[in-house]
């Protein structure tokens, strides 16, 4: 037995994840509030806090003594499926998340270097669907996290001029839940005929697959910062693509009640009354392909990251920065999901289509340092989607966004500063499918239009808070 | 009327089907925006004619061309279809006299169903046979004998009441009691006989059923109006031609080609004022030598029974049909009432073509590929993609008037 669709969202499963919301395909910028308020364009005019680690690791040359920033975002992601041939809307049922970061920095007083550890989530988040919608077969639930682990060391090469970097050890979990359509499958012994050209509707689900799996990798994170003259400040970074390979992930399959029942004349040519749930329970029994105990290998590359800006200081109390950010999501095109058991014995190991591109993404952002202490943010950011229109799905309904940002910094006392920031992710929504691109499969030549079949909205709402804490 | 043995040699056909529909990335009629808000979404329930039979056939195309499937597209509603590949299933016949059916194919094969490309509910839930017991019989239910595989291949295990429910329908249309006096009507004997003829239901079990429906109707929460169709007067079906007729030695010799011998008009129960309308197949049934080549007009006497009964429809036959198909239609009408639908009685729009000569008295032998005109398909019983206009318009004028909608006419 083929399950093909099955195959497809597994593999689905393993490589792509959630709706990550404010930036390019599955990354996850939100690391420290002050970078989130000033629309994340910190890498030429740094955020003055330990953040800097993964923003811009040259630059942590620059503070004083030691430093810890620490805290969350809470991600609310609100999105929807508009079906065409119904005209009916699915809303998306996705929980808040709330990604953390932590930084610690130490730079001695006059010294010309800095060491530091950070841990910050730059690709992952979540998405998840209500039961009912029909693109649940992709991905009713899917949940992504890749922490990111990076000892960093900086050193001032010369006045104004500091290079950094170090490496990243990566940690990611990956968990997915979907539905497993019986229309796609073969009937057994029916040589090829599926039982959706017997007909049970697209859509019949009779099964559910749920896979989790973690993987490491290592990479990198380096950077550079200069000054040019008195009002002008340079910045890139550039952090490595991980390669995490989810080995013997697990999947685990769980047979759900069609409830339907074969009239008489069935083309099954079973008696009448026969439910047709007997048919397919062999199918979960001990070695058959969907038995309990089975794994999957799969990777999934986080892409790298590219990222310059300038900024220009020669206004009173403020300052403007701006970004230029380029991942390189062109590497992720295919995705092997290999199964270890009984589904492999089954053919249901598949290659799916993504075809992603590289991506870029424009940052601007303003802060002013007001008379009573404290600052205030705004930003803004254009971001290009790295999904080619022929890849706007449910697990990743990804689609050109815009970013409006604002915060504050708040000091508490000569130790402690407050940052909070608020983020609202625009876009004007974008046609996507609900089914599945695989290699050796009708659809890897299908274009969008013959694939997609209704509009994904996404909006989201991410808060942010850290503290920081100089000692 | 439909046939229940189609499957035997599907996988021929359906590795014919295949080649052509393997991209096919629609299952029905897009619409973008209703013509009015009722129709966001609709739902027909039916049997046949709905499901889009035609010339003892189904496919891609004669669904298509089906009266709902044209009220969806006036209504610019979008309408997913349990699309069939061609050839069929099992294929249209294409030719009257060979009974050719499409692809070369016999009436046991099926073509199997387009494969659908996305989720999402049927909006022609209609399954040819489909009695009034049908849309909200269990499956199976009491209704197996008019089950057959295409109650599988469309409704997938669920009745028609409940894949309409799952669309969740703001509009419905349902046209259904055909069949509960077409078999009886086509074979001439109007009591239930196994084997034989399905009969007539009788009014109470006909009022059980169609109340039924209607409770299933009023369940579903999403629902804001319909249209209940009136049951054709199966008498007059263009399968059905005048006994009176073979007095015409045109028709006679064109009936005694396809009966494959020189008929004898039996003079006593078929005298020239004879009123009682024979089913053409009996002209098969004596080249197939399972009836003597003697036209009977009336029932014989015991032992000659069937003679005279099979196949003929007389007067009192035709009374008894005509009788039942009113109490039918009253009650549907009321039900409509009831339900604050729209009610439409098909039975004037198809007299008036008979009346008009658009269909032939007797089959035109001459024009194998529309014996019965352009309004009826090569059965002489399903009507052809002219009769779907012809009535998809006046369904819709019915709506109209009662919605105080303008949903436009069908081309």
């Amino acid at each position: 037995m083929n399950f093909d669709r099955l195959s497809r969202c597994l593999m689905v499963a393993a490589l792509a994840v959630p709706a990550a919301v404010e930036a390019q395909g599955f990354g996850l910028n939100e690391i420290g509030s002050c970078a989130v308020a000033r629309g994340f364009a910190v890498t030429s005019i740094p955020c003055n806090d330990p953040s800097e680690i993964y923003w811009n690791p040259s630059a942590t040359t620059a503070l004083q003594g030691w430093g810890l920033y620490v805290g969350a975002a809470a991600v609310q992601v609100n999105g929807g499926f508009n079906a065409d041939s119904t005209g009916r809307s699915y809303p998306s049922d996705v929980p808040a998340k709330f990604p953390p970061h932590i930084f610690l920095n130490y730079t001695p007083k006059g010294a010309k270097w800095a060491v530091g550890i950070g841990s910050y989530v730059p690709y992952g988040l979540v998405s998840q669907w209500k039961p009912d919608f029909p693109g649940r077969f992709e991905s009713q639930y899917a949940s992504l996290l890749s922490d990111y682990i990076q000892p960093n060391f900086a050193y001032r090469i010369a006045p104004g001029w500091s290079i950094g970097g170090g490496p990243v050890f990566g940690i990611s979990h990956v968990e997915l839940r979907q539905g497993i359509d019986l229309a796609p499958a073969p009937l057994p012994g029916g040589g090829g005929i599926t039982f959706g050209q017997v007909g049970i509707p697209t859509g019949t689900q009779f099964a559910s697959a749920d896979l989790k799996g973690t993987a490491t990798a290592w990479g990198f994170n380096v950077g550079i910062h200069g000054k040019i003259g008195a009002d002008w400040q340079i910045g890139a970074r550039y952090l490595s693509k991980l390669k995490f390979k989810y080995n013997d992930a697990d999947v685990q399959f769980t047979q759900q009640l069609t409830n339907l029942v074969l009239a008489a004349g069935n083309p099954f040519q079973l008696p009448a009354g026969t439910p047709l749930d007997a048919l397919l329970t062999p199918q979960f029994s001990p070695g058959a392909p969907l038995s309990a105990g089975q794994h999957v290998n799969t990777e999934i590359d986080h892409p790298a990251q590219l990222q310059a800006g300038i900024g220009y200081t020669g206004f009173t109390n403020t300052n403007i920065s701006v970004d230029y950010a380029w991942i390189d999501y062109s590497s992720f095109d295919r995705l092997a999901v290999n199964f270890v058991g009984p589904a492999n014995d089954a053919n249901l190991s598949h290659i799916l289509i993504e075809d992603y591109k590289s991506s870029s993404s424009v940052r601007v952002g303003v802060e002013h340092a007001f008379a009573a202490g404290f600052r205030g943010r705004v930003g803004f950011d254009w971001i290009g989607s790295p999904a080619p229109d022929v890849t706007v799905t449910p697990l990743l309904p990804d689609m050109d966004r815009r970013n409006y940002t604002v915060g504050i910094g708040l000091p508490l006392g000569a130790s402690y500063t407050l940052d909070a920031a608020y983020l609202h992710v625009d876009t004007s929504g974008r046609r996507g499918r609900l089914v599945s691109r695989t290699v050796d499969s009708p659809s890897a030549t299908a274009s969008a239009d013959q694939l997609n079949s209704g509009f994904y909205t996404l909006d989201a709402n991410v808060f942010s808070l850290s503290l920081k804490i100089n000692f | 009327m439909f046939c229940n043995r189609y499957l035997a040699g599907g996988v021929a056909a359906f590795l014919l089907a295949s080649a052509i529909t393997a991209c096919s990335s629609d299952n029905g009629v897009l619409g973008a925006k209703p013509a009015a808000p009722l129709f966001k979404t609709y739902v027909s329930i039916g049997n046949s004619i709905t499901a889009g039979v035609q010339s003892g056939g189904i496919n891609d195309s004669t669904q298509m061309q089906s009266y709902a499937v044209l009220i969806a597209r006036a209504a610019n509603t979008g309408f997913r279809i349990p699309l069939l590949n061609r050839p069929g299933c099992p294929p249209p016949i294409d030719n009257f006299l060979t009974q050719h059916r499409v692809g070369g194919l016999t009436a046991e094969d099926c073509a199997l169903r387009t494969p659908t490309p996305t989720p999402g509910a049927l909006n022609n839930v209609a399954v040819p046979d489909a009695t009034s017991l049908s849309p909200t019989a269990a499956v199976p239910g009491p209704d197996t004998l008019v089950e057959n595989a295409l109650t599988t291949l469309i409704l997938g295990g669920e009745t028609q009441a409940q894949r309409a429910a799952e669309a969740q329908p703001t509009f419905v249309s349902a046209w259904i009691g055909n069949n509960d006096v077409l078999n009886a009507s086509l074979t001439g004997i109007l009591p239930a006989t196994p084997g034989v003829s399905n009969g007539i239901t009788a009014l109470p079990a006909f009022t059980t059923n169609y109340k039924n429906l209607v409770k299933a109707l009023k369940a579903i929460p999403s629902l804001e109006g319909g249209v209940l169709i009136g049951v054709v007067n199966t008498a007059n079906v263009p399968l059905l031609f005048p006994a009176a007729a073979l007095y015409d030695p045109t028709v006679k010799g064109a009936f005694d080609q396809v009966a494959g011998a020189t008929t004898v008009i039996d003079p006593t129960t078929c005298p020239p004022t004879t009123t009682s309308l024979i089913n053409f197949a009996l002209a098969g049934a004596i080249r197939a030598g399972t009836h003597p080549a003697t036209v009977y007009c009336e029932s014989l006497p015991s032992p000659f029974q069937p003679l005279g009964n099979a196949y003929v429809l007389d007067a009192a036959e035709q009374a008894a049909v005509t009788d039942t198909v009113n109490a039918y239609n009253t009650l549907i009408a009321a039900e409509a009432d009831t339900l604050g639908f729209a009610y439409y009685d098909p039975n004037p729009a198809l007299v008036a073509l008979k009346a008009s000569g658009a269909i032939p008295v007797f089959p035109n032998l001459a024009d194998p590929a529309a014996p019965f005109g352009t309004y009826f398909s090569l059965d002489g019983v399903h009507p052809a993609a002219a009769a779907h206009v012809l009535l998809a318009n006046n369904i819709i004028d019915a709506i109209n008037a009662k919605y105080g909608t303008s949903v436009p006419h069908t081309q």
